[in-house]
């Protein structure tokens, strides 16, 4: 096994960094302590360049941010901002739709704040970074069948928080389609 | 029918949810440059603290190293030491076969797991040594190191006093100002408080030595020094005013009581001693 040159160090940094944060930015909502974990992590795999497996390096970076989030700020109380970093693509052409769209906005992040983190972290995973159930399998080392639980299990969760907003999405769901419909 | 509709709602959920989270970005306030600039800096840094890599392997032999080290060093310094209390007489028998016999109120210490390398022990008191033959045996005291190869000489090393006695073979004596001399047994060797050695020759040795067999002999021995030594035989505390100069010649042989020891000795210089306790007497001028 050889030890990583600093070249080896920098190729991993660019692969891996935004992927780490993004994981620790699901767990914690929070933009400082997923920079400040994910920097902490890649010094940390300098540490142990002796030991690096370029096979397992994915699993293993989410693991040193996990356990170094977990040390370091697992017991505060963090401020979750998640819409702060995080921009959804703008689809809202009219100020009635905009005026809909900072609602649901408000209500995705009253949900995503109450929702346990193991839910989050699997279900912003598959809706932002569009991995499949597999990928989040064999990065967080878990199974196929726990991931698609916590992810019904994070559907529900939004069903119940988003209840004021759902009549406003089905409705617009069901619109959609109907417009679909006659276009074709 | 309830069933159903509440399907609806997830599947209007998830489908929402895919269209409201997909193709988003993030904003960083931090961005993935200025980390692995931040990130290269401290490699930097740390790379010239520390121009050694702790591996396992490195920290594996550094620690048998200290380990051989530190049994070295328990070898070396692992001591073992004799102190001999008032009212008692003590014979060590050294790894070698040598002997050491030590006075009341002395104590000696040596390197039992060193002795082959070299034979050195450390003495504050008096002690009579009979030496195997071998190589050098020294006695480090406060006041002055004795060396031999293989003999019998005695030591008396207390307070500013230091006198080496030769009975057999030769004996090195250095003061601590360096000074050197080699002993014939008969002779003996007296530091003085300059570091300066004076040596006397053909000296009656049985005095020097008479203390092994509880006999003391005294010749215009400081009357104090006369009462430390009684205080070390016997275990007792002995309180003088004294101030004059008084020096006492004579012996006598340890008894049973300290009492007869001190009526014999304080009225041959006009002096008297009263007990205060089996274990305390006070000495003052015989005729107040």
């Amino acid at each position: 096994m050889q030890p990583l040159t600093r070249e080896d160090f920098n190729f991993l940094f660019h692969t891996y960094f935004e992927e780490v944060r993004r994981y620790v930015f699901y767990r914690s909502g929070n933009e400082e302590v997923a920079t400040d974990i994910a920097q902490d992590t890649f010094l940390r795999l300098w540490e142990k360049r002796e030991e690096i497996r370029l096979e397992t390096v994915k699993g293993l970076l989410l693991k040193i941010a996990s356990d170094r989030y977990i040390t370091k700020y697992h017991k505060e109380k963090l401020a979750f901002n998640f819409f702060n970093t995080f921009v959804p693509r703008e689809h809202a052409p009219t100020p009635e739709d905009q005026l809909n769209y900072e609602e649901l906005k408000k209500a995705y992040e009253e949900a995503l704040k109450s929702m346990p983190e193991k839910q989050r972290v699997v279900f912003l995973m598959n809706r932002i970074d569009e991995l499949k159930y597999r990928e989040i399998a064999e990065q967080l080392g878990l199974s196929v069948k726990a991931i698609e639980k916590r992810m019904s299990q994070a559907l529900e969760h939004l069903k119940q928080q988003l209840k004021d907003q759902l009549t406003n999405i089905v409705l617009l769901i069901l619109n959609s389609c109907f417009f679909r419909r006659l276009k074709h | 029918m309830k069933d159903n509709k509440e399907h609806i709602k997830l599947k209007a959920i998830d489908r929402q949810s895919q269209a409201f989270f997909a193709g988003g970005t993030f904003r960083w306030k931090k961005s993935e440059a200025e980390v692995l600039a931040e990130l290269n800096r401290q490699l930097d840094r740390k790379a010239a603290g520390r121009s050694f890599r702790l591996s396992r392997r490195w920290v594996a032999v550094a620690a048998s190293l200290l380990l051989i080290v530190g049994l070295g060093s328990l070898l070396r310094f692992y001591a073992i030491s004799v102190d001999v209390s008032a009212g008692t007489h003590q014979l060590v028998d050294l790894p070698d076969g040598s002997t050491v016999e030590l006075n009341a109120g002395s104590s000696l210490r040596y390197y039992p797991y060193w002795w082959s390398f070299k034979r050195i022990v450390t003495l504050d008191g008096e002690a009579f040594f009979e030496v195997q033959k071998g190589r050098s045996f020294v006695v480090r005291s406060l006041q002055g190191r004795t060396t031999v190869l293989g003999t019998s000489f005695n030591i008396l090393a207390r307070g500013s006093n230091y006198r080496v006695t030769c009975l057999s073979g030769r004996v090195g004596v250095r003061s601590r100002q360096r000074q050197k001399v080699v002993l014939m047994p008969g002779s003996q060797a007296v530091v003085q408080p300059d570091g300066k050695i004076e040596v006397r020759e053909n000296i009656e040795t049985y005095p020097e030595i008479s203390w092994r067999e509880h006999v003391f002999v005294f010749t215009e021995t400081p009357i104090q020094e006369v009462f430390e030594e009684i205080e070390r035989q016997y275990k007792v505390t002995i309180q003088s005013t004294i101030q004059a100069k008084i020096l006492y010649t004579g012996n006598f042989t340890k008894e049973e009581d300290v009492e007869n020891i001190l009526e014999y000795v304080c009225p041959a210089v006009g002096l008297k001693y009263s007990r205060k306790s089996p274990t305390l007497y006070f000495i003052t001028q015989a005729n107040e």
